[in-house]
């Protein structure tokens, strides 16, 4: 066998890794680990009552949002993805975010033995004293596990918030993600705790409304009084009015964990919609004044709560119905959830996840077709994935496109945004040299980035579970310069990721004599390669600039070496190097392509590393975790292709000078 | 670059707007811009670690990277800019190629070359100071928040007379040098100060019973030195000023802290002149009323939404001259000022506007130099682009 046609399976079979790989991540979050979560006597919910409950609309992170949007990142958040399996009755059953909250909200006894808690280290456990014996470093738990160390939680809480953020171990900062998942676990949980029953059955004495948690809270200044002077006369009567004024208290003590706004409040000039939180508590203590609105969200829930105690599902069903009815009303009135609908079709087309499977599938076909290029086999899988780039492209941009119309901005305003746009310009930049010179090069690479770029994006957003398309903070709320700063920049992200890319394909090449030493396709990658170093440059100069004359009308500075500045001005100086040592005789093939690759590792500071700084005026995407340790895993990675190629090259020097020399001697 | 230098001089122009001067000069910028950002996170935070980076008095480096002083040293980045702008002049502009196929890289040379001293002029010629105004009030002077100087008044009747200022530019010698002290010679008033044991960050404690060994005290208070915070203006300075009486020779000392909102006050020769050590004041040459000021969050967040005030400038008389209305990203720019809105807090019994000011000759120069060089490299990667898809189609087009 050549070594071309080697270098070609070697190619075929690092796709099917790269693939393999890919598609056991998926499966990883997916497959229960250790023993089964069992959860007996399960029902599954109707499907329309999810639907109609998860269509809800909900304020949260500063915009109204559909309540299985929020449910979808509130169990990202506590449990990595957005499902939750386990065994009921000996059947494998598998539920979705809403499923999850109404489990939540209406069946806590059957949703704390779910294993939800996912803990990555489980040093924290240790550090309330929790066992796991049987459990792996990194699992699952279940609030009824977790329920009896809520003391040593709140605890050990309260010592570590004396510490300021820099004294924080990483240990103690997974800790408080826990405390905050819980908090959020809780407030779902005990939202609906105060209404879930009548204060008596049909049976007692006390009348229909008198059975209704809510007229006791709305008549509080009466009853109260009258409690407390019925507590003055001994009697019968005692042992019943002890028991309701027992049953109030528990019912208020339960009632402040609530953190959620489902109700809109009746004053249209007010934005925030109520949320319960210690109000009930202090207004039964007569600490704040009566409040129409917390009486009517309150009326509201304990309708929802009473309709599922009293019919169960169908009454639920029934219920929700008629409460989202009243709440559009009162929308229409304050002109909100316009988008709501919207928002649950992007929801269910998925589009970036649906991407992946055109590209892996694509990336796939272009492999098979490298295997014979030029026989009808490679011609047709060529047009095969032409076909599947146009569909992952399509929907790619449509769920960009999407977004940014829900947003009412321009697409990229954070980090989670700049992937999928990344990826599209990537698409379409090698997607337009493919069509331009036909050489079957940028087709595979186009597919490689596009998939690693769609499980980023999939991976960022389970890692950080906080819903990106809550709205931006005020300085960065200019439309303007969100689409032409933001916008400039970020094409020049990519365009340094995929002259890298590009320049690799070259190393291989040559480091597997794929090319079989042909030089027109040397020069072609060489002039490729150096057209993405000008494309760069051009989006990362003018992006980091615009970003200067941006920071000067807002911050009164043009440069403040902020670390996301500094790494845009790291890309330009780079690409200027590249260009100038080019032009003055110092990089010649080799060296360009070195350089290229050198660059994704700057890109990829620029990009991600400076978010782990912590510091900054950029500060919308500062994350932790797992990936930094990707980050440096990419370093290390792209600093062996350097020193191979590097290799390479000064092998190819030396054996040139010694065939130069050779020849000399020769002639002499 | 075109022809080969033969005279000594041209050959000294021809080194310094050469190729390898350009690489190295960006690399070496490349390397400082990577290892300050990894700097900032440290101790030093941003304003101590530009300062050592990237200050006209930096002229060499010795990076500290994880709190390791690296065994290297680089020279300081203001002069590395200032070589690499010599370059674009000499190399860039000067000796490059004219001509019609030349002329994008020349303009986007002209354009680096402009930012590039556009920022030496931001540098030495900008000024920026703080202001915070109450609804309703009118202010005619902004104080800096990292700029310190000392204020030097006779108190008649109450009334602070108009002050002796020891700049900061005066001051530099001393702070953050406690061993260091500097005399000032005041002939206006009775007495000279000497300034000493500038400390840049302190806390002010009351003596309690013993004080620790080696403070100094003062009036049964003392300073004690802790390190400088990396925000510069949360530093709490505190430094001793003796004042000795030219008369007798008698000597006062007082000590003046940043944190210390009021004069101190000593009687010489049955005078009253107080003292103050604070943020330099810049006077505003007009005055500006905050005529109403609006914060918005994000509902049922603390995120911030909004932030905006509506002011008027007044003239000399105190008649209105112009309305104007400051939001995040958009300053108000009048008479060589920029005011941006910088805080807003509507926790007090009035709500209050945080305005940056700033004085800065070559403001708006990046903004026009963004614009001739993103046309020019437009221009030019266009015609580079024709070229290559042109050339890619007669190629395929040959192959069939």
């Amino acid at each position: 066998m050549s070594s071309s046609k080697l270098g070609r399976w070697i190619g075929f079979l690092f796709v099917l890794l790269v693939v393999a790989s890919m598609l056991l991540y998926t499966a990883k979050d997916s497959t229960v680990s250790g023993p089964a979560n069992v959860v007996d006597g399960y029902e599954k919910w109707d499907p329309e009552l999810v639907k109609e409950f998860g269509s809800m609309p909900i304020q949260d992170g500063g915009r109204i949002k559909p309540v299985s949007t929020w449910a979808g990142f509130e169990l990202l958040a506590i449990n990595g993805k957005r499902k939750v399996r386990f065994e009921s009755n000996g059947e494998k059953v598998s539920i979705k975010p809403t499923e999850w909250v109404l489990d939540l909200m209406f069946r806590d006894e059957l949703a704390s033995k779910m294993t939800v808690f996912q803990v990555e280290d489980d040093a924290v456990l240790d550090m309330i004293e929790m066992p796991h014996d049987g459990k792996k470093r990194r699992d699952r738990y279940s609030m009824a596990e977790i329920q009896g160390h809520l003391k040593q939680v709140d605890k050990l809480r309260d010592e570590i918030a004396q510490k300021t953020k820099d004294e924080r171990e990483p240990i103690e900062d997974q800790f408080i993600g826990l405390v905050s998942n819980i908090q959020s676990y809780v407030s779902i949980s005990s939202h609906f705790s105060p209404v879930k029953e009548a204060m008596a059955d049909k049976s007692s004495s006390l009348s229909d409304e008198l059975r209704l948690f809510s007229t006791w809270v709305e008549r509080w200044p009466q009853l109260s009084q009258f409690l407390a002077a019925a507590a003055q006369q001994e009697g019968k009567q005692m042992d019943g009015l002890n028991k309701v004024a027992n049953m109030i208290s528990m019912r208020v003590l339960d009632s402040v964990y609530s953190d959620i706004a489902l109700f809109p409040p009746s004053d249209p000039e007010q934005a925030s919609w109520p949320k319960r939180q210690g109000w009930l508590s202090q207004y039964m203590q007569n600490k704040v004044p009566a409040d129409q609105d917390q009486f009517q969200y309150l009326r509201e829930m304990e309708t929802l709560a009473l309709a599922y105690g009293k019919d169960g599902q169908q009454g639920l069903l029934e219920a929700v119905k008629l409460y989202k009815a009243t709440v559009q009303t009162k929308m229409d009135e304050r002109g909100e959830g316009k988008s709501l609908k919207s928002e649950m079709v992007y929801y269910k087309m998925d589009y970036f996840y649906y991407s992946i499977t055109p590209f892996i599938l694509g990336f796939i076909i272009v492999a098979c077709g490298w295997i014979s290029p030029a026989t009808r086999w490679g011609r047709g899988c060529n047009r095969i994935a032409w076909g599947l780039l146009v569909i992952g492209a399509l929907l790619l941009i449509t769920g960009i496109t999407h977004r940014s119309i829900l947003m009412n901005r321009p697409p990229v305003g954070n980090l989670y945004d700049t992937i999928p746009f990344i990826t599209a310009i990537v698409i379409l930049v090698l997607g337009f040299i493919e069509y331009v010179t036909k050489r079957g090069v940028c087709l595979g690479l186009a597919f490689f980035l596009a998939s690693i770029g769609m499980f980023l994006a999939m991976w960022y957003e389970q890692s950080k579970g906080v819903d990106p398309m809550n709205p931006l903070i005020a300085v960065l709320r200019s439309n303007f310069w969100l689409a032409t700063h933001v916008i400039t920049i970020t094409i020049g992200y990519a365009g340094g990721l995929l002259t890298a890319g590009l320049a690799h394909i070259y190393i291989f090449a040559r480091v597997f004599n794929i090319d079989e030493g042909d030089k027109s396709f040397r020069r072609f990658m060489t002039r490729i390669v150096y057209g993405g170093v000008c494309f760069t440059l051009f989006f990362s100069l003018v992006g980091t600039i615009l970003g200067g004359v941006w920071a000067n009308d807002s911050w009164g500075r043009f440069w403040g070496w902020d670390p996301k500045e500094n790494g845009a001005l790291i890309i330009v100086l780079w690409t200027l190097i590249i260009l100038h040592a080019r032009m003055a005789g110092y990089l010649r093939e080799w060296g360009i392509h070195i350089c290229a690759v050198a660059g994704s590792i700057l890109v990829t500071f620029s990009w991600w590393h400076v978010n782990f700084l912590s510091i900054g005026l950029h500060n919308y995407g500062f994350t932790a975790g797992d990936g930094l340790k990707a980050i440096w895993a990419f370093y290390c990675l792209e600093a062996v292709v350097i020193f191979i190629a590097l290799g390479y090259a000064i092998n190819e020097i030396l054996r040139k000078k010694q065939q130069k020399n050779a020849a000399k001697l020769e002639a002499e | 670059m075109s022809k080969k230098p033969t005279n000594p001089i041209t050959k000294i122009f021809a080194l310094i707007g050469g190729f390898q001067v350009a690489i190295v000069c960006m690399v070496l910028l490349l390397i400082l811009t990577w290892l300050s950002t990894l700097e900032q996170t440290g101790p030093g935070g941003l304003y101590w670690t530009l300062e050592k980076y990237f200050s006209f008095g930096a002229y060499y480096v010795r990076p500290t990277l994880y709190g390791n002083d690296l065994p290297i040293y680089l020279p300081g980045g203001y002069w590395v800019c200032a070589i690499f702008t010599l370059n674009l002049l000499f190399g860039g502009l000067m000796r490059m190629r004219k001509g019609w196929k030349h002329a994008p890289i020349l303009v986007s040379h002209f354009s680096m070359l402009m930012l590039m001293i556009g920022g030496a002029m931001t540098y030495h010629q900008s000024r920026e100071a703080y202001m915070l105004l109450a609804v309703g009030e009118t202010g005619d002077s902004a104080f800096s928040l990292t700029e310190l100087s000392i204020e030097i008044a006779e108190v008649k009747e109450g009334q602070k007379q108009e002050p002796l200022v020891i700049s900061s530019e005066l001051l530099a010698g001393v702070r953050g040098k406690p061993t260091r002290q500097r005399e000032f010679l005041l002939p206006n008033f009775p007495f000279d100060a000497t300034v000493s044991e500038y400390h840049i960050h302190n806390e002010l404690f009351p003596v309690q019973g013993n004080a620790p060994e080696g403070v100094h005290v003062v009036d049964g208070y003392y300073a004690m030195p802790t390190e400088p915070t990396g925000a510069e203006e949360t530093n709490l300075s505190a430094c001793i000023i003796t004042l000795k009486e030219r008369s007798s020779g008698k000597q006062h000392e007082l000590l003046l802290f940043e944190g210390i909102s009021h004069d101190l006050t000593v009687t010489i020769e049955d005078k009253i002149y107080g003292l103050r050590l604070h943020g330099e004041i810049w006077n505003t040459p007009f005055r500006v009323r905050l005529d109403d000021s609006r914060g918005e969050k994000h509902p049922g967040t603390g995120m911030a939404m909004i932030y905006e005030s509506d002011v008027t400038v007044l003239d000399e008389n105190g008649s209105a001259e112009r309305k104007f209305k400051i939001e995040m990203n958009k300053p108000l720019r009048y008479k060589d000022l920029t005011f941006y809105q910088t805080s807003w807090n509507d926790a007090g019994p009035k709500v209050e506007s945080g305005f940056t000011v700033k004085t800065n000759p070559s403001d708006q120069w990046p903004k026009y130099a963004i614009y001739t060089c993103g046309v020019a490299l437009f221009v030019h990667f266009i015609i580079k682009l024709f070229g290559f898809v042109s050339n890619s189609i007669a190629r395929s087009k040959n192959e069939q």
